[in-house]
């Protein structure tokens, strides 16, 4: 019971202290510039501090809190922070957080440990929300078709779309044209702008000779083709329709 | 017998070497188990003859309504009909493990691997195998080695050996083989070098495994290799990194490239309250640029909040051995700003709009007409009665190609210190295709609850009621009603055990833990 009364009495006294947190704290780029003041204020901030309050949000190097004292040396109140994220992290971040985190990792790992990134970048099939809300299932569709973000940087496209839509009957099995794409009749004379602005969705269903069928004599290259590079790195696949006639113009180029 | 197996084995046999004398040993260890219980209905391809099809107002349909599709000449016409429904209850147990100790200073072995199984079937089987495929994906295969690696932290080097993940511009790729870098004492200037053999792209797996095949399509038979060079700078004011990275596999003498791709990503910190960062990643197989992105961001005065103004585009990248590449797809472009404000003491508001559209694709047709630009946006909102309970709700909405969505979330965290979270949540979403009749509505429910059982030890889990309708001008449209669940545990124990007041991520550091 003493022991209780004594945490509780510490917590009450932390929650004091937080409320009386110094001007500074609330600062907008506190987060981003409260190193400096560490680093020169040491011992004004272990009047309240100790190495634990530090590891609240530098779970990633702890070791940035060597110069406080520790909570069991018991020269500091050991006000616990609340650990929250900085302002650049709104929930938008983690749409766009790659550029950043490819950057600095750095600043990453001042809070974030390699799991913390593998929890999304490591997908769990018995994980249920999560990076995806729960309701993703049904709004799915439209936003791997618009790719909002790249599905392909954590999905492979083989393993995880196109195993699922065959288990639910999306996926073309034999001759084409039978109908699925029923508000666009003409879909397979018109397809052309729709697979070349989402090919990865075409491909979660369609596989290469579905294509291949009509584009062995339908020349699909299109903006952007680069016939010269694509055959010095990969000239096996331009066989697959050119056989050993690929083109006198691709050669010569090379 | 396969590197990744050789590798399950090498670490399985290292843990047993080291199981001996752990009382020595540093470690941490942490297992997560889960299970969900999820449902989903497709569509079976199903025909009848062309003499039982019905005429209705110049369209055709089945006896039971469903349209159908019939081609000239042939006997049967073909539809669609509601596929039977597939449950699935995927379970999965990951391993994260850290060893150091070793009597080598800077020396720690660190991995995670998973088992992975779906308790029933999928009704179909993956036609490269001829098996029976799970019903949910990413339980195939069943053990998998995610990382697993020496890793060794010199004054001015860092090397790690066996399989390695590198998560980059380039997307998650891990490869089994070494990476070294150098830097200088600082770290503010390093090389990094890698080679090995790769996996496929966000997988577990190589190209050459049969899980990542189910339709029995065009694969590589040799298994790829990978070489990569960083060079990376960590400046004051300038931090940034450069990427090279390529893929082949050689088959009879003959290498195919499967990618090669330069990459950079700069962040740039003129002022403490604006930032900016970007990067672009180059595919020299095509000689144009991929994907890129450029923002700047400023924080308001007084902790007002943040805003942000950008750019970015996106192209879908395939191996080179694939014959998507020749089909040529096109990138969009797109411009969004986006802002986060703390209106008032226990309030933040946020909003994001996005404009995109994509390049000529040079290959229109007067048979369809087909959107080419669209706009994504958001609204939401954060109530924070106090540090135990706040409630959020998220409007989000996507117009334009492909297909149109928009959900709206609410939720009510409730939090009792680190003991217990419960979370009530409900949605609303709304999808439409473009090129199909399927406009989708889904309602959902659902109460999460995540305790601590004891130190190390946590229990969570929830369960969600799911009611859909799949509207249709025909029989084919339907109700689809179904109960979600997820249960788990997560376990974390160690040599440091004796400082539960750690945070848990703490723990899983070899450094945090032993000093």
């Amino acid at each position: 019971m003493t022991r209780l009364l004594g945490i509780g009495l510490l917590l009450a006294t932390a929650s004091t202290l937080s409320a009386q947190a110094p001007a500074s704290h609330r600062a907008p780029d506190w987060l981003a510039t409260h190193k400096t003041v560490v680093e020169a204020q040491r011992t004004t901030c272990a009047v309240c501090h100790a190495q634990e309050s530090c590891w609240q949000c530098h779970r990633g190097n702890p070791q940035v809190a060597e110069g406080l004292p520790t909570a069991a040396s018991g020269t500091g109140l050991n006000v616990q922070v609340q650990r929250r994220p900085p302002a650049t992290h709104t929930p938008e971040f983690a749409n766009g957080h790659g550029g950043l985190a490819d950057s600095r990792p750095e600043a990453c790992a001042g809070c974030h440990v390699r799991q913390d990134c593998l929890e999304c970048h490591r997908p769990s099939p018995a994980s249920a929300g999560g990076y995806h809300k729960p309701g993703f299932l049904t709004s799915h569709p439209q936003q791997a078709y618009s790719r909002e973000v790249s599905c392909a940087n954590c999905h492979n496209t083989g393993g995880f779309c196109t195993s699922c839509h065959k288990q639910a009957g999306l996926v073309a099995n034999g001759p084409i044209n039978r109908g699925y794409h029923d508000q666009a009749p003409q879909f397979l004379g018109g397809h052309g702008p729709a697979a070349r602005q989402s090919l990865e969705s075409c491909v979660s269903c369609h596989v290469e000779n579905d294509c291949l069928t009509c584009h062995r004599q339908f020349n699909p290259h299109g903006p952007g083709f680069a016939p010269e590079k694509l055959q010095s790195r990969a000239e096996e696949m331009c066989r697959v329709c050119h056989g050993a006639a690929i083109p006198e113009t691709s050669r010569q180029r090379r | 017998m396969r590197v990744s197996s050789l590798l399950s084995l090498a670490t399985l046999g290292t843990l047993a070497l080291l199981a001996g004398r752990l009382d020595a040993q540093g470690y941490r260890v942490e297992l997560d188990a889960r299970v969900q219980g999820v449902s989903y209905r497709g569509w079976q391809l199903d025909s009848i003859p062309i003499d039982q099809v019905q005429v209705q107002n110049g369209l055709l349909y089945t006896p039971g309504g469903i349209g159908v599709t019939c081609l000239a000449g042939q006997a049967y016409c073909i539809f669609y009909r509601p596929g039977d429904k597939v449950q699935a209850y995927p379970f999965a147990a990951t391993v994260d493990f850290a060893l150091w100790n070793f009597g080598v200073r800077g020396l720690r072995f660190e991995g995670s691997g998973r088992l992975a199984v779906d308790g029933k079937a999928g009704p179909t089987t993956s036609l490269s195998t001829q098996e029976s495929m799970g019903a949910w994906p990413g339980t195939k295969p069943p053990a998998q080695l995610i990382e697993a690696y020496l890793a060794y932290d010199g004054p001015w080097y860092a090397l790690r050996g066996g399989r390695v993940a590198n998560v980059s511009r380039f997307g998650y790729t891990a490869f089994d083989g070494a990476q070294v870098r150098f830097h200088e004492p600082k770290e503010r200037i390093g090389v990094s070098a890698r080679y090995g053999w790769a996996l496929a792209r966000g997988a577990l797996v190589p190209w050459t495994d049969a899980s990542l095949d189910p339709l029995d399509e065009y694969r590589p038979s040799t298994r790829d290799m990978l070489l990569g060079f960083d060079l990376d700078w960590n400046l004051p004011w300038l931090t940034g990194r450069v990427l090279y990275e390529r893929e082949w596999a050689s088959e009879n003498s003959v290498t195919t490239v499967a990618s090669e791709l330069l990459g950079g990503d700069v962040a740039l910190r003129p002022h403490r309250s604006v930032h900016l960062s970007g990067g672009l990643e180059y595919d020299m197989a095509l000689g144009s640029v991929g994907n890129a992105d450029g923002a700047i961001t400023g924080m308001l005065p007084k902790g007002f909040g943040s805003v942000t103004l950008g750019a970015r585009r996106y192209r879908p990248r395939f191996p080179l051995w694939s014959i998507w590449t020749a089909f040529s797809p096109v990138p969009y472009n797109a411009f969004y700003g986006q802002a986060a404000v703390h209106v008032l003491a226990k309030l933040d508001v946020r909003g994001r709009v996005e404009k995109y559209g994509y390049d000529e694709t040079e290959a229109a047709s007067a048979l369809m007409t087909v959107e080419t630009d669209g706009w994504r946006y958001g609204l939401g909102a954060t109530y924070r009665h106090s540090p135990q309970l706040n409630a959020t709700v998220d409007y989000q909405a996507g117009l334009g190609v492909g297909a149109q969505a928009q959900t709206v979330d609410l939720g009510v965290n409730w939090r009792a210190r680190d003991m217990l979270n419960l979370r009530i949540s409900g949605a609303y979403v709304e999808r439409a295709l473009e090129f199909r009749y399927s406009n989708n509505t889904l309602w959902r429910f659902g109460l999460d609850a995540d305790a601590k059982v004891r130190p190390g030890l946590r229990a969570f889990g929830g369960a969600w009621y799911l009611a859909e309708q799949r509207d249709r001008p025909d029989a084919a449209a339907f109700d689809w009603n179904q109960v979600r669940f997820h249960i788990g545990l997560r376990f974390g124990f160690g040599s440091a055990a004796d400082r539960p007041t750690l945070p848990p991520s703490i723990l899983r550091i070899p450094e945090g833990g032993a000093q």
